[in-house]
């Protein structure tokens, strides 16, 4: 029984720490559909690999979001047309390359500046990599889940096919044949409000960019509702799953495994997974390892913790197809036991 | 008909992930492995834990050093590491353990602090080897560390003195210990009547009387700054045409200068002027960092000090101890009014030696009390005699004093013998360590690291007239004098065991002798 509301203290602590930055993601992936000519700023974005996977992974700089609320942005991003390369650099770094994770880092270790330079580093070439890696699969099927794969391929097809007209229908069906939800009297022809995700819906309120609507804050608000509704389940399945690992195998197991360089890397990692930590405050939280384990461990969990946990893995299946989140975690997590094991060894 | 396979069983992503996967396996193998590659002791890498941090790592170390942090970058077995610490000097393969201390330990950081100040002029080693790393719940006994050595070092062991002799009479003259270099350093035309030395050695701030001045004497002297050519950093007389430079800092234009004071960090200077057209006119005058000099329109007082916060003056002032703050006019900050003199400041700022005259006490009438009181108002007596107590200085950990202080010998007249004393302050007891034939206008130095105290023994010659500046405080001319060096014990001798420390006359001819900081 104390076990059931340990887990669900956890739960609970878990999805309160959380549910504000998703929401903040999700205010930002709307705020860039609405307030943003997103298509401008897709169109800006470097499509060589690197570069976009360097783009991505800066971006934080712009959308200071953790790793709750990253994904709705990259799901935004990925949507909206933009490289592969520099939604994977958002997702993977974003939740670390940002303002308030850079000084909360800081605060956590005053008198290691190095932890600060080292987590910015390796979460910047992990990113960078795992972005290139995957701009290599051109196509979207193989990667993300078909309903988005079909987003995105819509997307890209506007993209090509319109790239001076104005608004194209998305479907030559008649509207009143297609499934769907329909917002009705916003102009001749109902709109799709499932297209507010494609931000297809936003061309026909490109003029009104300038200006403020009562139809584009509806829009703006529907558009928080529909993927608070989507991504919030998908954090409450993955805070419970984080909450019931965390119960059934307890920290204090995970850190017992810590027993060597290598080890307490690992265990660190584990324990970065199984926690769920926000990436905003975790640097206060492995403070209390500082002295028990090594600081390449201790950047272990300060890099992988924010890329992959498990409610994040949840929201991530909203987005990828599990085989690519197993690609994901494995190559971020192999290249987080390289670079931490190597700055262990050599520094 | 066959329905075409719409995928390839291996997308791009596929492949590049898995054969990335693959490639990291190896590279992790490498990693893990590499530590093993050995030919003899040189291994691929050291996968072993190493020293990421030594405070003192190729530094020099002053008084004021009192700890080094030992940094690791794995939990370390602090047994394994407290036992293999060695540090030795070079130079003398011979001396065990010359700075022992002792070892606190936080998380992955050791501190060693020292038991006594680093004897200066001295080179130090510093070495760690088959200390072990150990991680919680390790069973097995954990990788050796990296073997580590670093050296730091002391300043030079340097003093200096006003000569009375020949060439040096009225100069200042700086020896360096360490090198064995001597120099006189002011100019011929210049008599020095009181100085300080700068905390990092470059300067010293003194005051001083043109030679062929005959008007007032040493009331017209001014205050003056000059290059040493020492520096903490470097052993030896450095060379430069800066050297030996003379800046004047404060004139005599319209006041005399009559006490000055510098502070520790050397960014405060403290003197006592007197308006010479109105000698109501009198009190401190401060210049900071050297702005304008600015009068602190105090009341007036008597012997001052600035404390070690450098930013407060401890002054008499009619019946008691002024504490007064850098702004003009302004009220003190505190004031004692059981204390008649403060002798000294702990080198932590946090206690001062003061001394009560009993005033108020008719039990006590012409005894004088020496107190230690603390930055929180607490005073401690520490004890009572009938004679004077002149001047007290604190060792650099501030546990121990060294006082001059004299006893009241009754023979056919009261005469009063000096001694030298070392004081426990947290005991509060008090070794007398060597008695002096006369009291003559004594001044005591203790070295920063506390191994040496320096006083002089002055001889003076009634019978000259014609000396105007190099007198004592009674008006005697200066006719030369000795400077002693007594090293004394570590701690404090017990009571009715013998008390010989060692007394050595130095071979120079002068008076004020001073150790650099």
């Amino acid at each position: 029984m104390t076990e059931l509301y340990t887990a669900f203290t956890l739960f609970l602590s878990l999805l309160v720490e959380a549910l504000p930055f998703l929401l903040l993601g999700v205010l930002l992936s709307s705020a860039l559909l609405f307030f943003i000519d997103e298509r401008q700023l897709v169109a800006k974005m470097p499509r060589n690999p690197l570069l976009g996977a360097l783009f991505g992974s800066c971006a934080g700089f712009l959308f200071p979001v953790c790793e709750c609320g990253n994904v709705p942005v990259a799901r935004r991003l990925l949507t909206q047309g933009a490289p592969t390369s520099v939604a994977i650099g958002f997702l993977l770094a974003a939740p670390t390359i940002n303002p308030i994770v850079m000084w909360s880092t800081w605060a956590a270790f005053p008198h290691q500046p190095g932890m600060v330079f080292w987590r910015i580093l390796f979460s910047l070439i992990i990113a960078t990599i795992v972005g290139c890696v995957f701009s290599f699969q051109k196509d979207p099927w193989p990667l993300m889940q078909p309903d988005l794969a079909k987003r995105v391929m819509n997307q890209r097809a506007n993209q090509t096919s319109t790239s001076s007209a104005l608004w194209t229908k998305p479907d030559p069906l008649p509207t009143l044949l297609q499934s769907g939800t329909f917002l009705l009297g916003e102009g001749s022809e109902p709109v799709r409000l499932d297209d507010a995700a494609t931000g297809a819906v936003a061309l026909p309120y490109q003029k009104a960019f300038q200006r403020f609507s009562r139809h584009r804050v509806r829009l703006f608000l529907n558009n928080i509702v529909q993927e608070m509704r989507e991504l919030g389940a998908m954090l409450v399945l993955g805070s419970a799953t984080a909450a019931a690992i965390q119960v059934l195998a307890p920290r204090e197991l995970v850190l017992s495994l810590g027993q060597g360089p290598v080890t307490s890397i690992l265990a660190m990692m584990l324990l970065a997974a199984l926690v769920s930590i926000c990436s905003t405050v975790d640097a206060f939280f492995v403070l209390a390892f500082a002295s028990t384990f090594t600081t390449g461990s201790l950047l272990a969990f300060l890099v992988f913790g924010p890329m992959i946990d498990i409610k994040a893995i949840g929201l991530m299946i909203s987005i990828f197809k599990p085989k690519v989140i197993l690609y994901l975690f494995a190559i971020a997590a192999q290249l987080t036991l390289i670079l931490t094991l190597s700055y262990s060894y050599f520094f | 008909m066959t329905i075409p396979n719409r995928y390839p069983v291996l997308y791009p992503i596929d492949r590049i992930s898995l054969g990335l996967m693959t490639l990291f396996s190896v590279v992790i193998g490498l990693l893990i492995l590499g530590g093993s590659f050995c030919t003899g002791e040189r291994c691929l890498f050291h996968t072993g834990p190493r020293v990421n941090q030594f405070s003192w790592e190729n530094r020099v170390i002053d008084y004021r050093d009192q700890a080094f942090i030992l940094g690791f970058n794995r939990p370390m077995d602090q047994e394994s590491v407290e036992e293999n610490i060695k540090i030795t000097i070079p130079d003398q393969p011979d001396v065990k353990n010359p700075l022992p201390g002792k070892t606190s330990w936080a998380g992955r950081r050791m501190a060693y602090t020292l038991d006594f100040p680093a004897p200066y002029g001295t080179k130090y080693r510093f070495e760690l080897e088959n200390a072990q790393e150990r991680f919680i719940n390790q069973q097995q006994e954990g990788a050796a560390i990296q073997p580590y050595q670093a050296e730091f070092r002391t300043p030079d062991r340097a003093l200096a003195y006003i000569g009375l002799e020949g060439a040096e009479r009225g100069r200042l003259v700086i020896f360096d210990f360490t090198t064995q270099e001597k120099r006189i350093i002011t100019p011929e035309q210049l008599v020095v009547t009181e100085f300080r030395i700068d905390r990092d050695r470059a300067q010293i701030v003194f005051s001083a009387v043109e030679r062929n001045s005959t008007r007032e004497g040493i009331l017209d002297q001014q205050i003056y700054r000059v290059n040493t050519g020492l520096t903490r950093e470097k052993s030896g007389f450095q060379t430069g045409k800066d050297i030996g430079k003379i800046d004047l800092i404060l004139d005599n234009e319209g006041y005399n200068n009559l006490k000055f004071d510098l502070s520790e960090d050397g960014e405060l200077l403290a003197v006592q002027r007197v308006n010479k057209e109105d000698p109501a006119d009198f009190g401190l005058w401060v210049i900071q960092d050297g702005k304008q000099p600015k009068p602190l329109k105090n009341e007036p007082g008597g012997l001052f000090l600035i404390a070690p916060d450098n930013e407060t003056i401890a002054s008499t002032q009619g019946e008691g101890i002024a504490i007064l703050s850098l702004e003009p006019a302004a009220q003190p900050l505190d004031f004692l009014a059981q204390f008649g003199m403060v002798l000294g400041f702990s080198p932590d700022g946090r206690s001062a030696a003061m001394v009560d005259f009993n005033k108020n006490n008719p039990d006590l009438l012409y005894t004088r009390s020496l107190y230690l009181v603390n930055n929180q108002g607490v005073q401690e007596k520490i004890f009572d005699t009938q004679g004077s107590i002149l001047d007290c200085q604190f060792q650099a950990k501030g546990e121990q004093m060294f006082c001059l202080m004299t006893n009241l010998v009754e023979d056919t007249e009261y005469i009063e013998q000096p001694y030298i004393a070392m004081v426990d302050v947290r005991e509060k007891k008090v070794a007398p360590l060597i008695t002096l034939p006369k009291y003559q206008d004594i001044n005591i130095s203790l070295a920063p690291d506390g191994l040496g105290l320096l006083f002089d023994q002055i001889r003076t010659d009634p019978t000259n007239e014609q000396e105007s500046f190099l007198k004592t405080s009674s008006g005697e001319a200066l006719l030369d004098g000795q400077i002693w060096l007594l090293i004394p014990p570590r701690s404090l001798p017990e009571q009715g065991q013998g008390t010989s420390p060692q007394l050595e006359e130095l071979p120079f001819v002068g008076f004020q002798p001073r150790w650099f900081p």
